[in-house]
């Protein structure tokens, strides 16, 4: 069972993930439990906000469009799902919602995990090192030849 | 505590009709108005008082809930609205109450000030029926002549709302509602 400690982790990394890459984790899953809408996907603004070198004061940032949605699946207890995605797909807020309920879910939390979160988090971890190593390569040192010292 | 239970099924076109029937019953105040939006609210708050709350509450309105409402109530509403809970009546924006119960009094809520007439709080006042009480004649605007009601209400309400009356620019509105039927009671009403 999933520790609801890690509820922010994977929440982070459903709404991160590309929409087809998460589609395709979910397909060969189905069919889930029934869920209906506690909250159907809507879309709106949120203020981002951030701190210059992460100590300075907070400053706005500008307003991103979001997308969230509330999912309840039947069982016992009703487990809710969350989802808060960038943009304005629905269905990746809803997919996320559901994947989010499902982690809660003991008989689903294993396979979740194991078959969209991990390789969603892989995947995430690639793209970024791909990043980083295409940055590096266009590194420029500066040194200096001369000193101006007479 | 996160509620169970869904808000509109349908949230733009809910809640302009819903607005639409809330604005209808304060421009004819005394006409009955329906509200049939399909709403499974959670138990104590009649349908079409949930659909009224779920349409004029956002995260700026500060609501004061009548404590005779149970808790699911209060996480229904904070869910689907974002509103405030506020202990105090005469901050409130809105209030809601189940019933007229005997400690009910005009009193306790806020008339707003010369400066914010506009501040003054709106009630919703749930009745099992807005018919088969004491008739009175309503006169003012939005009435031509004159409009008959019968709400079923204790008999020193109307003392208290001719002094509702007598403030204007002040003054509290209040929105009767049954099960899927409103009634608007402006501040400009007045008792014929």
């Amino acid at each position: 069972m999933l520790q609801t400690s890690q509820r922010p982790s994977w929440m982070g990394i459903l709404a991160k993930a590309p929409l087809s890459l998460l589609e395709d984790r979910i397909r060969p899953l189905e069919p889930f439990p029934a869920y209906d809408f506690l909250r159907p996907p809507e879309i709106g603004l949120a203020m981002v906000r951030g701190r210059t070198g992460g100590t300075g004061s907070v400053f706005n940032l500008g307003e991103i469009t979001l997308t969230r949605c509330v999912v309840q699946m039947q069982s016992q207890p009703p487990l809710q799902g969350f989802g808060f995605v960038k943009g304005r797909s629905h269905r990746h807020a809803e997919l996320a919602a559901v994947c989010d309920a499902l982690l809660q879910h003991p008989d689903w939390c294993e396979t979740i995990q194991t078959q969209v979160i991990e390789p969603l988090k892989a995947a995430a971890l690639q793209d970024h090192d791909t990043q980083q190593r295409h940055t590096a390569a266009t590194q420029v040192n500066f040194f200096t030849l001369a000193r101006g010292e007479s | 505590m996160i509620t169970q239970l869904p808000g509109f099924g349908d949230p733009v076109d809910d809640a302009q009709q819903t607005f639409r029937a809330l604005l209808n019953a304060l421009s004819h105040p005394g006409r009955l108005h329906t509200l049939s939006t399909p709403l499974t609210p959670p138990g104590g708050l009649t349908p079409a008082c949930g659909a009224a709350c779920l349409t004029l509450l956002d995260l700026e309105t500060w609501v004061w809930l009548s404590p005779a409402f149970q808790t699911d109530v209060k996480a229904w509403l904070q869910f689907h609205t974002g509103c405030r809970f506020t202990p105090d009546p005469q901050s409130a924006n809105f209030a809601i109450l189940p019933d007229m119960d005997a400690k009910f009094s005009l009193n306790h809520f806020n008339m707003g000030t010369a400066e914010q007439p506009e501040q003054s709080t709106t009630l919703f006042i749930q009745l099992q029926t807005l018919i088969g009480g004491k008739p009175v004649l309503l006169k003012g605007p939005g009435i031509q002549d004159q409009q008959g009601i019968d709400l079923p209400l204790p008999d020193d309400f109307w003392q208290e709302w001719q002094q509702n009356t007598q403030n204007y620019p002040l003054g509290i509105d209040i929105f009767f509602v049954s099960q899927n039927q409103v009634m608007g009671l402006p501040r400009t009403t007045q008792l014929i």
